[in-house]
């Protein structure tokens, strides 16, 4: 069987987006959490971005998924706020992180994106309270289910569609 | 084709379940009798998240079983069904390695999967087997849905569980086995969602409702 990472990503590697780096630089507690919300600012801004290269079906799909984004990316923010930190704000812009020729590159930037938050809200399951790594926790299930969607709808096979552990990839 | 099997998996937390017992006990006194005399009393070390990690056991003890007992769900969705068994099958090695590192005094002994019925089958709707399965014993495309219908079921109620317990361990290290345990429930709910669909109902959203909570 053929990885889901191999299919999608091949030999890309994985970039750190700046709005990573910049909130790599505040205090661990909270860290995982502030690079989620960078993440989720930038997934916002892809699926527009990508948008025109997608068909009409994985568009369908692809809209759902960024109507969850956007409201993760509230509930991130208004969390980070509650635990009294500044959440980090959208960059005025993002490069699309696989250049976006076809609907395969569209998809495969889109579950980049889905992995990348994987391992950001993976890493934020280790912030108190527990009621933020509850958050951390739902979040990241929830972008297991969109690389799962995403592959299926692209892929036309369930094979290969989910991990055991899903912020590791396969 | 997925067959079904019946693996043995072994052990259970016996030993564990025993000294989170041990752990509960050791804190309570009847009142009237002797106090025991903390110099010589056993010091059963009990992690903190032991419970938490037996509990996240069993849960894919009977996973495991569920698909065993599933069998086949037919054309279409074989390939789910057999990737996410295998994925239980990695669960279950991952939470008893992290279980032997949090507390190694412990060893696991032998013992058969659950048994019965799996118990991580929620009761669906009334099963039209008796009437849908021809004489051969194939299934039909009703036990499918249904099948599939039930496996779906068990692995969001797995995965929601594993959310929850998220909050309540302790340990760093079982936080994030516990979240990426459910994380992976949660997709395979999504994939049995999306192929039935495909294969059976269509014209339903191209996100399961309510997935991952």
């Amino acid at each position: 069987m053929i990885s889901r990472r191999t299919v999608l990503l091949g030999p890309i590697a994985f970039g750190v987006a700046p709005a990573v780096a910049r909130a790599a630089a505040q205090p661990t507690q909270l860290r995982g959490l502030e690079a989620a919300l960078a993440l989720e600012h930038e997934a916002v801004h892809a699926v527009p971005s990508v948008g025109a290269r997608l068909d009409d079906a994985t568009k369908e799909l692809a809209r759902e998924i960024d109507a969850h984004h956007r409201v993760q990316r509230d509930r991130v923010s208004d969390a980070l706020r509650a635990a009294g930190r500044t959440p980090p704000a959208a960059l005025p812009s993002y490069a699309v992180r696989v250049p976006v020729v076809d609907r395969d590159t569209a998809v495969s930037a889109l579950v980049l994106l889905e992995e990348s938050l994987m391992r950001a809200y993976a890493e934020a399951v280790e912030t108190e309270p527990a009621s933020l790594r509850r958050l951390a926790a739902e979040l990241l299930a929830r972008c297991g289910t969109h690389a799962t969607s995403l592959h299926i709808a692209w892929r036309r096979t369930l094979a290969g569609s989910t991990d055991a552990f899903p912020s590791r990839g396969h | 084709m997925w067959h079904s099997r019946r693996v043995v998996t072994t052990a259970v937390p016996a030993l564990l379940l025993a000294a989170v017992g041990v752990g509960v006990l050791a804190g309570c006194t009847d009142g009237d009798g002797p106090t025991p005399d903390p110099s010589t009393a056993p010091s059963p070390q009990v992690h903190p998240d032991a419970g938490a990690i037996a509990t996240a056991r069993e849960r894919e003890l009977a996973l495991l079983s569920a698909y065993d007992d599933a069998g086949t769900t037919g054309p279409g969705l074989a390939d789910v069904a057999d990737e996410a068994r295998a994925h239980h099958e990695l669960h279950l090695r991952a939470i008893e390695a992290v279980a032997a590192r949090l507390t190694p005094a412990l060893t696991f002994s032998p013992a058969a999967a659950p048994s019965g019925p799996s118990s991580a089958l929620p009761s669906g709707p009334p099963s039209t087997t008796a009437t849908a399965t021809p004489a051969t014993g194939a299934p039909t495309r009703t036990d499918a849905v249904a099948l599939a219908r039930r496996l779906l079921a068990a692995e969001r109620t797995a995965a929601d569980a594993g959310l929850l317990a998220v909050g309540d361990v302790e340990s760093a290290q079982v936080r994030r086995l516990l979240a990426e345990v459910a994380a992976s429930e949660a997709q395979h709910a999504t994939a049995l969602y999306l192929g039935l669909r495909e294969a059976f109902i269509r014209r339903a959203p191209a996100t399961p409702p309510g997935a991952a909570g």
